[in-house]
């Protein structure tokens, strides 16, 4: 009796301790004491991967009469090729593609890094043409980052300006 | 594949011996898994309820609302909301252990593949609808599951890129919310009946309450873990700042750190991969089965004890075809039937004394194991006893192997299932020279075929038909319900012994 009792008892504890520690524990540190995340989060319509050009005529006639605009613009777009520096080091690059069967919708941008907290200067640079060096916007700046801080980096569309909030 | 089964099946049966000493087969836990996840999903049910009658459904009063039921009504509401968690949790290690047993006790291939099958999406289910009720705490633990989630659900190629940013510092909209909180509290619960229900769909006899004293057993415990660890909230979501320690729940929300390790493509990869290989593992390989039961028509009363006894639900009574008075006659579905034998042990016309002089055909068989080939077993090895105390064993082979059993005084004839032995066929080898009959069968809760030992042990104590007669010494016929492992053989061996002793005392004059 004794010993059924004790057998019983022991699984109860068991399944008591199992569901008390893995409900919580082991604790899971999504950022290491110290650290400050940064996420690149916005929505951008990269330039087109051609210039548009105007038809002529002999191209023109050469359509299905349903098919003849006299601009010829391809819809595929650039990648969008992103930088992000802290205090001039490298954090992250990273190419986000053109959306869309054709590649030519806006593009979500979206990404995290952690970086240690405290005086930093944060650059992002960003090129969305065909350009091979050099970008067509950046940004930076020089922030106390504090410990658990969370770091938005958008883009505004009509200033085109990088924003850290 | 064969050896890593037959070595998890030593291990849990190992396990299931200790567990059999404390609880007892009856009330053994391992034996009882689905039951007490359906009574665990009770509790979370019951605990859902009360907690969504003081729910505040919207981003705003979400946080606040829940604190009220943690820390002001802590005595109803507190406890109705820790074991509404912890019975949450509990449900997931009785599923993984249930899944677990389930395939080290092969009973997972062949005609059995449904259930598994079915079983795989059931447990995403599960899943999906814990992770769906972490987010409508909507606290910081909230806000880590609903941005991960958002970034493996914009990982998929076709959707477009733009969940992740209804969840950036706090922009949630009360619509969003609303929508988790339909699909947590509606959607996905009753997409869950429905799964259990097709889950369980091609078995009878289904256990939905275990025992009352395991299910007191783990419903007191998980009151007690309430009381000893309430449980709480993370800090409340705020603007520009990030979760830094999380106290992640890992019976549900262990894929989260591995999206924030390897990325939600490699996060995808790994659950569906896993996903589609335990769907397929039914076939992996492929379980070589017997053809199905046979019905003799001209030999069935139509009486319905085959259809009432088959675990499967493999037989189906239909109107008579064949002009008999019977009104039914029974149809056996072959995609159900596991050819265990159950519904041969339970036909009246399985009787051997019958048709003596010709093939014994019965209402309905295997065709490959017929009652007329088993009455020719039991001639044949009856006729080669020697010795006094000599002993007919009949033996399940899924349960304690017989075989070593064997002597010149012993012989042993192995069924599929102990259910398929006709109780007529014991008081045919006692007249035909046997001093005393043994059965085993499964461990008692535990048959292979679900139904079969509990049948054959109420056949023998006349509590269903057919019924062994009374005319039949109780003395010369004993039983053994024993799993397979050399322990329990060891005791068969012993409590053979003391039979053929018992036998043999009663012969001298």
């Amino acid at each position: 009796m004794i010993r059924r009792a004790t057998i019983q008892l022991t699984a109860y504890l068991v399944f008591f301790a199992t569901i008390y520690y893995f409900s919580t524990s082991p604790a899971y540190h999504y950022l290491q004491p110290g650290q400050a995340e940064v996420k690149l989060a916005f929505k951008h319509t990269s330039q087109r991967e051609q210039e548009c050009h105007k038809r002529t005529q002999e191209e023109m006639m050469k359509l299905p009469p349903n098919m003849r605009r006299p601009q010829d613009c391809p819809r595929q777009r650039a990648p969008i090729y992103i930088e992000l520096l802290l205090d001039d080091r490298f954090v992250a690059t990273r190419s986000f593609p053109a959306p869309g069967l054709s590649h030519d919708m806006a593009t979500f941008v979206y990404s995290k890094h952690s970086l240690p907290a405290g005086q930093h200067k944060l650059t992002v640079r960003m090129r969305d043409s065909i350009r091979k060096e050099g970008f067509d916007y950046s940004g930076e700046a020089v922030r106390d980052w504090q410990p658990g801080q969370s770091i938005v980096i958008g883009f505004q569309k009509d200033s085109e300006q990088f924003t850290f909030e | 594949m064969d050896a890593f089964r037959k070595a998890g099946n030593t291990l849990i049966l190992t396990v299931e011996k200790g567990f059999n000493a404390g609880f007892g087969p009856k009330l053994n836990p391992f034996y009882h898994l689905g039951s007490l996840s359906f009574f665990f999903f009770w509790i979370v049910l019951v605990s859902g309820l009360y907690v969504f009658a003081l729910f505040e459904t919207n981003v705003a009063g979400a946080y606040a609302s829940v604190e009220y039921m943690t820390h002001e009504q802590w005595w109803m509401a507190g406890i109705m909301r820790s074991l509404h968690r912890y019975a949450s949790d509990a449900a997931v290690i009785t599923i993984f252990i249930h899944l677990f047993r389930e395939f080290f006790r092969d009973r997972y291939r062949g005609v059995r593949w449904f259930s598994w099958f079915t079983g795989v999406p059931t447990l995403w289910l599960v899943v999906i609808l814990g992770i769906t009720g972490y987010w409508l705490v909507w606290d910081q633990l909230a806000q880590y599951v609903a941005l991960a989630t958002a970034e493996m659900v914009d990982w998929i190629p076709m959707i477009p890129s733009s969940m992740v940013f209804n969840f950036l510092d706090n922009q949630i909209t009360d619509r969003f919310f609303t929508l988790m909180a339909f699909l947590h509290l509606l959607g996905f619960p009753v997409a869950l009946v429905f799964l259990l229900w097709t889950h369980v769909s091609r078995i009878s006899q289904i256990e939905f309450n275990p025992p009352r004293q395991l299910a007191l057993g783990a419903f007191g415990t998980l009151l007690l873990l309430s009381l000893v660890k309430p449980a709480v909230s993370h800090a409340p979501v705020a603007a520009g700042k990030a979760p830094v320690v999380l106290h992640l729940d890992w019976f549900y929300l262990n894929i989260y750190p591995l999206v924030d390790l390897l990325g939600p493509g490699w996060a995808w990869s790994l659950s569906t991969g896993l996903t589609i290989l335990l769907m397929l593992v039914p076939w992996l390989p492929r379980k070589k089965e017997q053809p199905p039961a046979e019905v003799n028509l001209e030999h069935c009363s139509g009486c319905t004890q085959c259809s009432l006894d088959c675990p499967y639900g493999a037989i189906s009574m239909q109107p008579r075809t064949d002009g008999k008075q019977a009104e039914f006659e029974p149809t056996v579905n072959p995609t159900l039937c596991t050819a265990c034998g159950i519904c041969s042990g339970s036909c009246a016309s399985s009787n051997p004394f019958r048709m003596s002089d010709t093939t014994l055909l019965t209402g309905i068989e295997m065709p490959w194991r017929g009652v007329d080939s088993l009455r020719i077993e039991v001639n044949q090895k009856l006729a080669n006893l020697a010795g006094s105390g000599r002993v007919l064993l009949f033996g399940c082979e899924h349960g304690v192997d017989v075989v070593p059993m064997q002597d010149a005084s012993v012989a042993v004839v192995k069924l599929p299932c102990s259910g398929m032995l006709p109780p007529s066929m014991i008081e045919y080898a006692l007249k035909k020279g046997a001093d005393g009959v043994f059965v085993t069968s499964c461990r008692e809760s535990d048959c292979y075929h679900r139904c079969g030992n509990r049948w054959t042990e109420k056949r023998l104590d006349g509590e269903r038909e057919p019924k062994l007669v009374t005319r039949v010494d109780r003395k010369r016929v004993t039983r053994y319900q024993a799993s397979h492992s050399r322990a329990e053989q060891a005791e068969l061996a012993k409590r053979l012994r003391e039979f053929r002793l018992s036998l043999q005392g009663d012969q001298q004059p």
